[in-house]
């Protein structure tokens, strides 16, 4: 009887085992042929930012929308990491996407792209948001290399800082070491010298920095000025809460931090960067790389406003906004944190 | 995966060599590796663009590094200032020393040829043996200094500062030494580290100091429960190859981790909680001794 029961235990682990590693085999393979017969896009985050989980949103978008379509032709599977801010671990995210065979890399970020394109040699990259010119390539690496970036430049804020909103007469910039805002800041010096406009620049280097250099530069100024810094971003809420006390302007160059406070933005949608760098990639996978492929600036700039935390203040509101955008052709979008895009 | 971590490891080893000088035989406590590990790389990185010789950026990116090991040892003199406040000021002036060397947070470098670049061109393979070539010197000489009648005398500054002051061997110049050797090292790692990279980024040292002192505990650890080393005699060249052990098992793991598909969210937390249970591990074993 003994015997019998122990005969059953054993056919039951056995049997166990073996459905087990079919599951398992099964799995693989699948993983495997799907890998094979799909075009594998790898997306390189930086690290957790919202500005970029809408860049990789607009990049998905576009992607699931392609593949709805296709029928005969292959689908796209994108497969997006993040390095958490650790360089240590983008490179090995990096090592990691070139054995998986992925076909096209999409890295977001200067560093993450310069990243890309010295460890990755015969794959095609195109760079999101990153702040490299084609030129500073080698010859034989531009033929597979493109970037997607946006074209506002501090001199278009300061230009409309100054024609059209004159109750400002000083200006605090909060910026960080980021290696994109660097040379920003320098645009922003020598404008605001050639134009005798009065700007006051603190840099941070943390997070708990921003709202305690935040308090002493807007006793001083009419507005705090945030260009599309990631670290400042990622404070931005401390730095409404000093607008909203102080009656200030609150201006910045993304619509997540208007959704998060900013009384107005001048800018591109962070998804659109993502919706056209993911549409240079099926120009690129139906057509090969073309020059014109090389460089996609986005100039389709667009002001978004606040209209919540505008009435805080006295120097500019929604009218003043409105007749700005139709004077300069821009687009305008009114958001606030329930409320999408409209 | 295990060539992977080995070539993606291979870069730390100076580093990992220089703390295991600093922590484990001069007994400071030292954490300027993440600022001189970017000291290294800028001054290599700014000469390099300034179309200066290669050999002279890579020479002027390690006395770069030197030179910090010099100026700390200078703050903790006499033990006046205590090793690890003496390390995080250094920390500190180092980030602003570093912006103003580069000029600019980040310098890329893909435009720029040297050697290593026109070795990737032509054959990834050999670029990598290459550096695995330098490294393994660099271990040989390493080694060599440790067991030689300097390292002795280092040894004694680490173990009993006072006996090395009777004995007339001068420790300030032994710190002095010993702490521009080891920062030396994080700036060897640093210029690697750009080699393979094209660029140099202000924030790139971030979190080095803690990944290098993790491993050489880990690569300790797991030496001493394996009973290659033990608690009660110096072995050089096995304790060195512990720490190299470290830094290539930690690479190891956050590859096998990766290559689990665990959510990058959660990474560090796994690999920290992994490694708890290695340090717990490592309490259990004291107590049982």
């Amino acid at each position: 009887m003994q015997s019998i029961f122990t005969k059953i235990k054993n056919n039951y682990i056995m049997f166990k085992f073996r459905f087990i590693a079919l599951c398992f085999i099964t799995f693989v393979i699948s993983n495997i042929l799907n890998t094979a017969l799909a075009i594998n896009i790898g997306v390189l985050v930086p690290l957790q930012h919202q500005a970029l989980d809408e860049i990789t949103m607009g990049i998905k978008e576009v992607i699931n929308e392609y593949n709805s379509k296709q029928i005969k032709s292959k689908q796209i599977k994108v497969t997006v990491v993040n390095a958490q801010g650790d360089q240590t671990l983008l490179r090995q995210l990096i090592m990691q996407m070139k054995k998986n065979n992925i076909d096209y890399f999409m890295p977001i970020g200067t560093s993450t792209t310069q990243m890309c394109v010295s460890l990755i040699k015969n794959k095609h990259i195109i760079g999101v948001a990153a702040e490299i010119d084609h030129s500073q390539l080698k010859p034989k690496d531009r033929k597979r290399i493109s970037f997607v970036s946006d074209k506002i430049t501090p001199t278009d804020i300061l230009k409309l800082i100054k024609n059209f909103i004159p109750k400002i007469k000083r200006i605090g910039l909060i910026y960080s070491n980021s290696e994109k805002i660097f040379p920003e800041v320098e645009q922003a010096r020598i404008f605001c010298k050639k134009n005798n406009m009065n700007m006051f620049f603190k840099k941070v280097n943390t997070v708990s920095e921003i709202y305690q250099f935040g308090q002493s530069l807007i006793k001083d100024t009419d507005a705090l000025l945030v260009f599309k810094d990631n670290l400042i971003v990622s404070g931005i809420t401390g730095l409404v809460k000093l607008a909203k006390q102080n009656k200030k302007l609150l201006i910045t160059e993304d619509d997540g931090s208007v959704k998060n406070g900013a009384n107005f933005a001048l800018g591109v949608p962070e998804k659109k960067i993502g919706t056209i760098a993911a549409q240079l990639l099926l120009k690129i996978l139906k057509n090969g790389f073309r020059e014109e492929y090389k460089m996609v600036i986005i100039d389709d700039i667009s002001i978004f406003y606040n209209p919540i935390t505008l009435k805080y203040q006295e120097y500019i509101n929604q009218d003043d906004l409105k007749k700005i955008a139709k004077t300069l052709s821009y687009k305008i979008y009114s958001i606030s944190k329930n409320k999408e895009l409209l | 995966m295990i060539i992977d971590s080995i070539l993606q490891s291979m870069i730390y080893v100076p580093m990992i060599l220089g703390i295991f000088l600093t922590f484990r035989i001069l007994k400071l406590t030292d954490l300027t590796a993440d600022g001189s590990f970017v000291l290294g790389s800028a001054i290599y990185s700014r000469f390099i663009i300034m179309s200066y010789p290669y050999f002279i950026c890579i020479s002027l990116g390690i006395l770069g590094g030197f030179c910090i090991g010099i100026f700390l040892s200078f703050i903790q003199k006499n033990n006046r200032v205590p090793s690890l406040v003496a390390s995080i000021l250094c920390v500190f002036m180092l980030h602003s020393i570093n912006l103003i060397i580069m000029s600019r947070p980040n310098i890329s470098l893909l435009e720029y040829d040297t050697p290593f670049s026109i070795l990737v061109e032509r054959n990834d393979n050999l670029a990598n043996l290459l550096i695995l070539s330098i490294v393994i010197f660099i271990v040989i000489l390493f080694i060599k200094m440790i067991k030689s009648k300097f390292g002795l005398i280092i040894r004694a500054f680490g173990s009993n500062y006072n006996l090395t002051k009777q004995e007339n061997y001068k420790p300030e110049l032994i710190r002095f030494i010993g702490l521009g050797l080891s920062n030396s090292l994080y700036a060897v790692s640093g210029i690697l580290t750009t080699h393979m990279q094209n660029f140099c980024d202000i924030n790139m040292g971030l979190g080095i100091a803690l990944i290098g002192i993790g491993s050489v505990i880990i690569g300790l650890q797991l030496f001493k429960v394996f009973g290659i080393i033990d608690n009660i005699r110096f072995h050089g060249i096995k304790e060195s190859l512990a720490c190299i052990a470290g830094i290539f098992f930690y690479f190891l793991l956050v590859n096998l981790l990766l290559k689990l598909n665990i959510n990058p969210n959660l990474l560090k937390l796994v690999l920290g909680l992994i490694l708890t249970f290695i340090f717990i591990f490592k309490i259990k074993g004291l107590i049982s001794k």
